[in-house]
C-alpha cells in the first residue's frame, strides 16, 4: 500500500513532481470553459426574454393602428372633412430585370429560343392618416419571369 | 507537489451527491463545484489516454461541457464520479483519433534547438524519459499511475474508477512502479521509446 507517506520513495517523488509540472498549466480551464458558457448561455435568454416581451408589444401597437384606421376613415365620411385631411395612400413600386439565360420552348413541333428575364419588384404602400397621425408601411416583395421571344438565325 | 488527500477526501459522498442533485436542478454553482472536485481526476484520466497535457486539457473541457449538458440522464448521483470519467475517456478517444489525422498531416515533430543550454536539454531529456516510461505502461496502469500521482486519490477512489478492486489497484500499481523505476533507472539503457 501506498497510502502512508511516510512510505513514499523516489520514484513517487518523481512521478509526483513529472506529472504536476505536465497537468497542473490545465487546472482551471474546464471551469473558465463552464463559466463561459453559462455567460454565453444567460445573454441568450436575456435576448430571448427580449425577443418574447416586444412581439407581444408590437402586435398590440399593430392592432392599435388597425383599429384606428377604419375608425377614421368613417369620421372622416361623416364630418366631411376637408380632403387635405383625408388618408392618402402612396404606392411606389421599384423593379430590376435580370438576364436568366436563354431556353429553348417548344410550339407546334419546333424549338424557338426565347429569353428568360427574371424581373424582381418591391411594391412598398404607405399609408397615412393625418388626422390621427397614423402612418402604416406595407412592403412586398414580389418575382416573375418574363419571356421573350428570340429572332432564331 | 500538492498535499496529498488521500485519508479525507476534501468533499464527503453526502455532499458529492447533494451537489449532483443541485447540479441536475440545473443549479450551475453546485456543478462549477463539481468542476473543482473532480478536474484533478479528469485531466488524469485524459492524459493516461493521450499523454499530451494540452490534448487532455482540450478533452476534459469538452467532457465536462457535455456532462453538464447531459447530466440530467445519470438515474444514480453518487455513480457521479464513474459516469464523468467515461465520458472523459471518450472525449479523449475522440481527440485522439483527431490527432492521429492531424499527425499523418503534419508529418515529423521539431527537434530540440541547438541553442538550448545544456541544463534545459538534461531537464528536457529527463521529462521524455519519464513520458516513454509512462508509455510503456499498459492503460490502466498508467491511468492508475496519474490518478495516484496527479489526484492523489486512495486506491479504494481509483478502484471505482478503473473498475478493478482496491486490492488490484494496488497490485497494478506496485507492478507499475517496478517498471517505471527499472526503465527510469539511470544504470540500465536509455529507455525504450512507448506507443501512447
Amino acid at each position: 500500500m501506498h497510502d502512508e507517506l511516510d512510505e513514499l520513495e523516489p520514484i513517487d517523488h518523481l512521478l509526483g513532481a513529472h506529472l504536476q509540472e505536465k497537468l497542473s498549466g490545465q487546472l482551471g480551464r474546464a471551469a473558465a470553459a463552464f463559466e463561459a458558457q453559462q455567460q454565453r448561455a444567460a445573454r441568450a435568454r436575456t435576448r430571448r426574454a427580449w425577443i418574447f416581451a416586444s412581439v407581444p408589444a408590437a402586435i398590440a401597437a399593430a392592432l392599435l393602428i388597425a383599429l384606428a384606421m377604419p375608425h377614421s376613415t368613417a369620421r372622416t365620411g361623416e364630418t366631411g372633412v376637408a380632403n387635405a385631411a383625408k388618408p392618402t395612400i402612396d404606392e411606389t413600386t421599384w423593379y430590376r430585370d435580370l438576364d436568366a439565360g436563354t431556353i429553348l420552348v417548344q410550339r407546334d413541333g419546333k424549338l424557338y429560343p426565347v429569353r428568360q428575364i427574371r424581373r424582381q419588384m418591391v411594391q412598398e404602400t404607405d399609408w397615412f392618416d393625418p388626422q390621427e397621425k397614423a402612418r402604416i408601411r406595407v412592403t412586398v416583395p414580389r418575382e416573375h419571369m418574363v419571356y421573350v421571344g428570340m429572332q432564331p438565325y | 507537489m500538492r498535499r496529498p488527500r488521500l485519508a479525507e477526501p476534501l468533499v464527503s459522498q453526502e455532499t458529492l451527491e447533494s451537489l449532483v442533485q443541485r447540479a441536475q436542478r440545473g443549479d450551475a454553482a453546485a456543478f462549477a463545484a463539481l468542476i473543482g472536485r473532480y478536474e484533478r481526476t479528469a485531466l488524469a484520466i485524459a492524459y493516461a489516454r493521450l499523454g499530451d497535457a494540452e490534448a487532455a486539457g482540450d478533452a476534459v473541457q469538452e467532457a465536462l461541457l457535455k456532462a453538464w449538458q447531459s447530466l440530467r440522464t445519470l438515474d444514480e448521483p453518487a455513480r457521479f464520479a464513474g459516469w464523468l470519467a467515461q465520458i472523459v475517456r471518450n472525449m479523449a478517444t475522440d481527440h485522439q483519433r483527431r490527432r492521429q489525422r492531424q499527425r499523418a498531416d503534419a508529418g515529423s515533430v521539431e527537434p530540440a534547438s541547438l541553442d538550448t543550454p545544456p541544463a534545459e536539454l538534461a531537464r528536457q531529456e529527463r521529462r521524455a524519459a519519464i513520458d516513454a516510461a509512462l508509455a510503456a505502461l499498459d492503460e490502466v496502469a498508467r491511468q492508475i499511475v496519474t490518478l495516484r500521482y496527479f489526484d492523489n486519490l486512495p486506491s479504494r477512489e481509483i478502484a471505482a474508477l478503473v473498475g478493478l478492486s482496491p486490492a488490484a489497484v494496488d497490485m497494478r500499481l506496485s507492478r507499475a512502479r517496478a517498471e517505471l523505476r527499472t526503465i527510469l533507472d539511470p544504470s540500465t539503457d536509455a529507455p525504450a521509446s512507448g506507443g501512447w
